[in-house]
C-alpha cells in the first residue's frame, strides 16, 4: 500500500524520544504501544466499553460473585477457621465464570462477524487493505481481551477460596487454564460458523444452532472439570495424566489452527491462494498424530488391539479432508499461477500443496498412504499386533486406503463433470462426495431388501460397494479367504482404475506453469522498494587501487 | 506520506496541497479506471453485459442508468467486492481479480449504504478506517484532521454516529471513503436522499477531489447534479453501455431535431413565411421579435444544415441578431438514449 509501506511517513518518536514528567512520558509509551494494536481490536474495545451488554454481564457477573462469598461464609460461619470450604466455594465461583467464558464470549465473537454482514460494515472491512489474518486476529483478540477482564473481576474470589483451604494451586490453574482454552476455541468456532455464510437466514439458523451448542459446551466442561476436581492428587501427578493432557493439548492446538486457516480463508478474496495454509496445517496435525500413534505403539504394549483405531481415524480424517480438497475450484487464478514451483523437484513435492481439486486429491490419499506405511513400519519394528495376524491388520489398512482412493477419485470425476453442467460450490461438493459414500453403502442394504435370493445367498460382492460394511467383516473375521480374495480384487482394481483416471486430472495440474508478473506489478514492487545505498567496496576508493594495481604491472 | 506538511511543517487540513498524491509511485500510461469487455451473468440474467470505458486522472465521470441497469454490479466489480464472469476492470493498471490488495489501497468506495457501527462516535470510526487502511501516528492524525476539515464534520467529533442526520452521514461516508487519499473514487448513488444545499455542497466537495487529481465514477439517478459535476457519462442499459462521452458529445450523436431560436430586426412574419417554405424546417412559431422551429436533420450533417439555414435568411435579407440553438439537458439525452427497460 503506498501510504503505509512509505517508511519515511512511518517513522515515528519513540518513547524513549519523547521528553517531559513521568506521565507524560507515559502516555507517550501507551500512545506508541496503541499504534501496534490491530484496528478491529481498539475498535471492537471502544464499542464493548460503551455497549450495555458488556455492562450487564459484567456487573451480573460481579454481584453473583458478591452473593456467592457473602452466601458462603455466612453459611460455614464461624468454623471457617478449621473447615476447608475452598473447593465449594470455587465450584460456585467456576460456574459464574464458565458461562461468560464459554457462552457470552463465544457468543460475542460470532455475533461480532455476522454484524458486520447485517451492518452492511463487511463490505467496507473486505475493501480496506486489512488482510483476512487482521480481521480474524482482531474479533479472537476482542474475545481475548473481554475474557482478561472476567478473569480480571473474578482473581480476588478465586485467591479468596484459597485461602479458605480445601484447594491446591494445581488445580485451580488447570481449571483456569481449561476455561480460558475452551473459551477461545468456541470463539474460534463462533468466528468460523460466521465466516461461512453471508445470507441472514443462513445466519440466523447458525445463531441457534450455535447458542445450543454452547450451553452443551458449557455443561459438559463444567460437568469434566467437577469430575477432575474429584480426582485424586497422586492421580493428577502421574505420568497418565501428564501424557493423556499433553496429547488433548496438542489435539487442541492443531485443530485450533486448522480452524483459524479455514476461518481467515474463508474471509479472503477468491483469487487468492487460500488452500495451501489448509493443506500445511493438515500436514502437520498429520505430523503430531503420527508422532503420538508412534510413541504409543513403541512404549506401550497393551495398545495391540487398538490398533486399528488408528488406520480408521486416518481414514475418516482425510476422507473429510479430501472431501473439501477435491470440491476446490479447478480453475487457479493467475495470481496464484504466479507462485507456482518452477523446477522439477518443487513442482514434483509442492505441487500437492498449491490449490486444485486434483492436487487435494493426491495431497489426500498421498498423506492417508504415509500414515499408514509408517504404521505399517512402526507395528513391523515393534511386533505389535495384539490378537490379530500382522497379515489381516496390514490388509484392513491397504483396503482401507484402496477405499479412500476409490471415492475421493469417483467423487472428484463426479464434481468434474457437474462443474462442466452447472455450478457447485465448495460445499456442494462436499455433499457431493459424502453423497457418494452414503449411497454406495446404502447399496448392499438395497440390494438385500429387493432380492431374497441375495438375501440367502452370498453377498459379498456386493457387500464391497459399502466400505464400512466390508471393513467391519474383515476386522471380525467373517469372511474366508476366498472372500477375501474377492474384496482384494473388486477393491484394489477399482482403485487402481480410479487412480488411474485422476492421475491424468492430477498431471494437466501440476503441468501448469508459472506465470510471470504483469508489468505493473513489477513496477509497483520496484516503486515500493527502498532505494539500494552503495556500499563502499573499497575504503581507500578506486583510485589507489588502480593505482597499486599499475605499479604491480609495471613493477 | 501522501500529506505534504504546509511550509511551516505543520499540517495544513484545509488546503488541497496537503492532500496531494506527492509521494505516490510514479504516474503510469494506465488509466486510473478502466473496465475492459466487463461482464457478470447472475443465473441467467446478463447484469452487466460487455462493458468497456476508461476514466482518466481528474477525471468526474458519471454512470447513469435505470434501477436494475448494473451500475452497482460493475461499481462493486470494481471495488473488489464482486468478480466478473468474464472481463476485467483495472485501477491505476492493477487487475481486481488477480491483485485485489494493490488495488484496495488506491480506491475509495463509497456504496449506496451508510455502513455504520453502534457505540462509535464520528472520530472513532474514521480512526477505525484510518488504521485499518495502515495509517499510523502523526500520518493517521493528519489524515483525519484533513478528511474532518474538508467534510465539515469538525464540530460533530464526539457525537455518536447513530445521532447523525442523513447528509450528515453522507458526509462521514465521504469521509470514509477518502480517509487514505485514494487515486480513484467510485461513488455509488452520494446524493441518494439528501437536502438541496447537502447536494450543493456534495457536489462541490466531488468537484475539489477531482481538482486535487482524483479520478472519480459516480453514479446517481439526479441528473441534474450529474450534468454540472461530471466531465463525461456512461449510460447503461440492461447491462449494456449505451452511450459514452460528454453530454454534448451525445447529445450531437443523437440529435435529430433541433430546435432554434431566431431574433431578429423588424416584423417576424415574412421570416415565418420564409421558413414555412424551406424543406426539414417544422413546428414554425412566432412570437413579439423572435420566431422558433424545429430543423430535422441528420445527425452528421446537423450543423451543416443549421449554417445552411443562417445563411438563406440572411442571404433573403433578414436581419438576424441572434441565432441559438437550445441544447438538450443530460435528462433529454438519458430518456432518448434508454428505453426503460429492465431485466
Amino acid at each position: 500500500m503506498a501510504i503505509a509501506s512509505d517508511p519515511a511517513a512511518m517513522t515515528e518518536p519513540t518513547p524513549a524520544r519523547a521528553e517531559g514528567g513521568f506521565w507524560t512520558r507515559l502516555d507517550a509509551l501507551i500512545s506508541w504501544l496503541g499504534e501496534g494494536l490491530n484496528p478491529i481490536l481498539v475498535k471492537e474495545t471502544r464499542q464493548a466499553l460503551k455497549s450495555r451488554q458488556f455492562t450487564l454481564w459484567f456487573v451480573l457477573l460481579l454481584v453473583a460473585c458478591w452473593i456467592t462469598t457473602v452466601g458462603g461464609v455466612a453459611l460455614v460461619g464461624p468454623s471457617i477457621y478449621y473447615v476447608s470450604a475452598g473447593g465449594y466455594l470455587l465450584r460456585v465461583y467456576y460456574a459464574v465464570l464458565l458461562l461468560p467464558l464459554t457462552v457470552v464470549i463465544p457468543f460475542n465473537a460470532f455475533r461480532s462477524l455476522t454484524a458486520e454482514q447485517e451492518e452492511n460494515t463487511r463490505d467496507l472491512l473486505e475493501v480496506s487493505t486489512l488482510t483476512p489474518w487482521q480481521v480474524v486476529n482482531g474479533k479472537l483478540g476482542s474475545a481475548v481481551l473481554q475474557m482478561l477482564m472476567y478473569l480480571s473481576a473474578l482473581a480476588p474470589c478465586i485467591a479468596f477460596t484459597y485461602l479458605l483451604r480445601g484447594v491446591d494451586l494445581l488445580t485451580i490453574g488447570l481449571l483456569l487454564l481449561y476455561a480460558v482454552l475452551a473459551s477461545i476455541g468456541l470463539s474460534m468456532i463462533g468466528l468460523l460458523l460466521a465466516a461461512t455464510n453471508k445470507q441472514r437466514r443462513g445466519q440466523n439458523f447458525l445463531a441457534v444452532v450455535f447458542a445450543g451448542g454452547l450451553f452443551f459446551a458449557f455443561s459438559t466442561i463444567f460437568a469434566m472439570s467437577m469430575a477432575a476436581m474429584e480426582l485424586d492428587p497422586g492421580e493428577r501427578s502421574s505420568p497418565a495424566f501428564f501424557w493423556i493432557h499433553l496429547g488433548l493439548l496438542s489435539l487442541y492446538a492443531t485443530t485450533f489452527g486448522i480452524v483459524y486457516v479455514a476461518t481467515a480463508g474463508l474471509c479472503t478474496f477468491s483469487s487468492a491462494n487460500r488452500s495451501t495454509p489448509l493443506r500445511v496445517a493438515l500436514v502437520i496435525q498429520q505430523a503430531v498424530f503420527i508422532a503420538w500413534c508412534a510413541g504409543m505403539i513403541a512404549t506401550s504394549p497393551a495398545v495391540g488391539d487398538g490398533l486399528l483405531a488408528i488406520v480408521f481415524t486416518a481414514s475418516i480424517y482425510w476422507f473429510v479432508a479430501g472431501a473439501v480438497l477435491t470440491s476446490e475450484p479447478a480453475e487457479l487464478s493467475q495470481r496464484v499461477r504466479r507462485r507456482l514451483p518452477q523446477s522439477l523437484v518443487g513442482r514434483a513435492l509442492f505441487s500437492w500443496f498449491c490449490p486444485g481439486p486434483a492436487s487435494g486429491y493426491i495431497f489426500a490419499i498421498t498423506n492417508l498412504g504415509l500414515v499408514l506405511l509408517l504404521w505399517a513400519g512402526s507395528i513391523i519394528w515393534c511386533r505389535v499386533t495384539g490378537s490379530m495376524p500382522l497379515a489381516s491388520a496390514l490388509f484392513i489398512a491397504a483396503v482401507c486406503w484402496a477405499y479412500i482412493v476409490t471415492f475421493l477419485g469417483l467423487g472428484l470425476l463426479a464434481i468434474t463433470a457437474l462443474r462442466k453442467v452447472a455450478t457447485l460450490t465448495l460445499l456442494g461438493g462436499f455433499l457431493v462426495q459424502v453423497l457418494l459414500v452414503l449411497a454406495a453403502s446404502g447399496v448392499p442394504l438395497l440390494v438385500q431388501v429387493l432380492s431374497n435370493r441375495v438375501r440367502l445367498g452370498d453377498a459379498t460382492l456386493y457387500e464391497t460397494t459399502s466400505p464400512v460394511l466390508t471393513v467391519m467383516r474383515l476386522t471380525d473375521g467373517q469372511l474366508d479367504a476366498t472372500e477375501e480374495y474377492l474384496v482384494a480384487g473388486v477393491v484394489f482394481s477399482a482403485a487402481a482404475s480410479v487412480l488411474l483416471v485422476c492421475l491424468r486430472l492430477a498431471g494437466r495440474e501440476a503441468g501448469l506453469r508459472r506465470v510471470a508478473k504483469p508489468q505493473r506489478v513489477i513496477e509497483d514492487d520496484l516503486s515500493m522498494a527502498p532505494a539500494a545505498q552503495p556500499v563502499p567496496t573499497n575504503p581507500w576508493g578506486d583510485l589507489a587501487v588502480r593505482t597499486a594495481r599499475t605499479e604491480e604491472r609495471e613493477g | 506520506m501522501n500529506l505534504s506538511p504546509s511550509s511551516n511543517g505543520g499540517p495544513v487540513a484545509s488546503d488541497p496541497a496537503a492532500w496531494t498524491m506527492s509521494s505516490r509511485p510514479a504516474a503510469t500510461s494506465a488509466p486510473p479506471i478502466e473496465l475492459r469487455n466487463l461482464n457478470r451473468w447472475f443465473g441467467t440474467t446478463h447484469a452487466v453485459d460487455d462493458v468497456t470505458f476508461t476514466v482518466g486522472v481528474g477525471e468526474v465521470f458519471g454512470y447513469i442508468g435505470p434501477n436494475g441497469a448494473g451500475k452497482t454490479t460493475s461499481m462493486r466489480i470494481l471495488a473488489t467486492l464482486d468478480e466478473p464472469s468474464s472481463g476485467d476492470a483495472f485501477v491505476d493498471g492493477f487487475s481486481v481479480v488477480e491483485d485485489p490488495d494493490r488495488v484496495r489501497s488506491r480506491l475509495g468506495f463509497m456504496p449506496d449504504y451508510y455502513g455504520t457501527y453502534q457505540n462509535v462516535n464520528v472520530w472513532e470510526y474514521l480512526d477505525f478506517f484510518a488504521r485499518a487502511y495502515g495509517l499510523r501516528g502523526t500520518v493517521r492524525k493528519r489524515a483525519l484532521d484533513f478528511v474532518m476539515d474538508f467534510t465539515g464534520l469538525d464540530d460533530l467529533a464526539r457525537k455518536p454516529i447513530d445521532g447523525l442526520s442523513k447528509g450528515m452521514k453522507q458526509r462521514l461516508c465521504l469521509g470514509r471513503t477518502m480517509i487514505h487519499d485514494p487515486s480513484v473514487m467510485v461513488l455509488d448513488e452520494p446524493a441518494a436522499g439528501l437536502d438541496p444545499r447537502a447536494r450543493i455542497e456534495l457536489r462541490e466537495m466531488i468537484t475539489r477531489l477531482a481538482e486535487l487529481g482524483k479520478a472519480v465514477l459516480i453514479s446517481s439517478h439526479i441528473l441534474t447534479e450529474l450534468a454540472e459535476v461530471c466531465d463525461r457519462v456512461g449510460i447503461i442499459e440492461l447491462g449494456r453501455l449505451v452511450a459514452v462521452g460528454t453530454v454534448e458529445e451525445i447529445s450531437s450523436r443523437v440529435e435529430q431535431r433541433i430546435a432554434v431560436q431566431v431574433r431578429l430586426l423588424g416584423e417576424v412574419g415574412p421570416l415565418v413565411a420564409w421558413l414555412q417554405q424551406q424543406p426539414e424546417i417544422e413546428e414554425v412559431s412566432a412570437a413579439e421579435a423572435h420566431v422558433r422551429f424545429v430543423q430535422s436533420s441528420e445527425r452528421e450533417r446537423s450543423a451543416e444544415h443549421l449554417a445552411d439555414t443562417l445563411a438563406g435568411m440572411i442571404g433573403a435579407g433578414f436581419r438576424v441578431t441572434e441565432f441559438s440553438t437550445k441544447s438538450k439537458s443530460l435528462e433529454d439525452v438519458f430518456l432518448h438514449v434508454t428505453q426503460g427497460r429492465v431485466q
